[in-house]
């Protein structure tokens, strides 16, 4: 939480940063265990599994891990400025060799999430109270802007996790499957 | 000392079990499970939601002991059955589920700032600093909530984006 370790104008912000950091890649000074983020789900994924589907099921991995990095370029617009009219469909990843490869989604979010995190950092906590609006038009503070993403990146991840275990056959608690 | 840290922690503890949006946080993806879908394991699949919501709050119950308390509960104690034995009391699982939240958040709540950089013990071994297990356990939430999500909405047959759902 910054506490001791970094200006007192900024401990929320390092606290956040952490938590923005931990959720996509359990990555900072002293991490979490880091299981629940997102790019450790990637690292069981076979290149195979990213367009499968389950029976009943309409979202691929590969659906999933678009919509993470549009979420991220997003935020990144309308939480620290008035987002020049970025929509959805241009924050979607583009990608120059379609079908993409599970290697160039990895390299989109990490691009994604460094725009996202670039932006944080320039911030101190008297920021985390001004209002933006998203991108549909509501009002939020900028510290909901950051815990969103931080929310999104690891519930994905837990979907992302669910559809694979389903692709792979190995849905079971990692006790139960020892 | 202060307490701004703290009550930041509990700002995304709340939001990842209960959150403001109703959409990404643990209660509210439970708001649209039935009574069908409640022990409903998929084809391919293993675990139902019941499942996941018991080990969501067994780990809560036992990471609050090792974290606060005399740390002498252990993966079998009586009171984390529903992990193992999941009831079809959804109810009833619900309730235990909120209580092992709010004496999890009491606990923290009563902290100030310095007691997060303390170490504390946790079920699995060894001590931590309180401010990265609380990490661990927000995330813990909010990874299980997108599983349950993906669990119903298979049954439920609206896998779909909420937009598209609209239309």
């Amino acid at each position: 939480l910054g506490l001791g370790e970094s200006d007192l104008s900024r401990a929320l912000v390092d606290h956040l940063l952490f938590e923005l950091d931990d959720a996509f890649e359990g990555a900072g000074s002293a991490p979490s265990d880091g299981q629940h983020s997102l790019l450790l789900n990637l690292h069981a994924l076979r290149d195979d599994d990213l367009f499968w589907t389950p029976d009943q099921g309409r979202r691929s991995i590969a659906a999933i891990l678009g919509h993470v990095v549009a979420a991220k370029h997003l935020y990144a617009a309308y939480g620290f400025s008035d987002g020049a009219g970025l929509t959805y469909l241009d924050a979607l990843p583009k990608f120059a060799a379609p079908p993409p490869s599970l290697r160039d989604f990895q390299k989109a979010l990490r691009a994604a999430h460094a725009a996202l995190r670039e932006r944080v950092a320039a911030i101190d906590d008297d920021d985390l109270t001004a209002v933006r609006r998203t991108h549909w038009g509501e009002a939020r503070d900028v510290r909901w802007f950051i815990v969103t993403i931080v929310q999104h990146d690891v519930y994905h991840a837990g979907e992302v996790n669910h559809i694979r275990a389903l692709c792979q056959g190995n849905d079971a608690w990692p006790w139960e499957r020892a | 000392m202060t307490r701004i840290a703290v009550e930041q922690l509990l700002y995304l503890i709340d939001e990842a079990f209960q959150g403001s949006d109703h959409e990404q946080d643990l209660l509210s993806n439970l708001r649209h499970v039935r009574q069908e879908d409640w022990l409903w394991v998929p084809p391919g699949g293993a675990r139902s939601i019941a499942t996941i919501v018991g080990h969501v709050g067994t780990c809560k119950y036992a990471y609050d002991n090792h974290m606060f308390g005399d740390a002498t509960m252990t993966w079998d104690d009586p009171l984390v059955q529903p992990q193992d034995l999941p009831s079809r009391d959804i109810a009833g699982t619900i309730e235990w589920l909120r209580e092992s939240h709010r004496r999890l958040r009491s606990h923290v709540a009563a902290l100030d700032d310095g007691g997060l950089l303390e170490r504390r013990r946790r079920p699995e071994g060894g001590k931590k600093e309180t401010r990265w297990l609380m990490s661990v356990l927000i995330q813990h939430d909010m990874y299980h909530a997108g599983e349950i999500n993906h669990i119903r909405a298979l049954l439920q047959g609206n896998d779909a984006w909420a937009w598209e759902k609209a239309t």
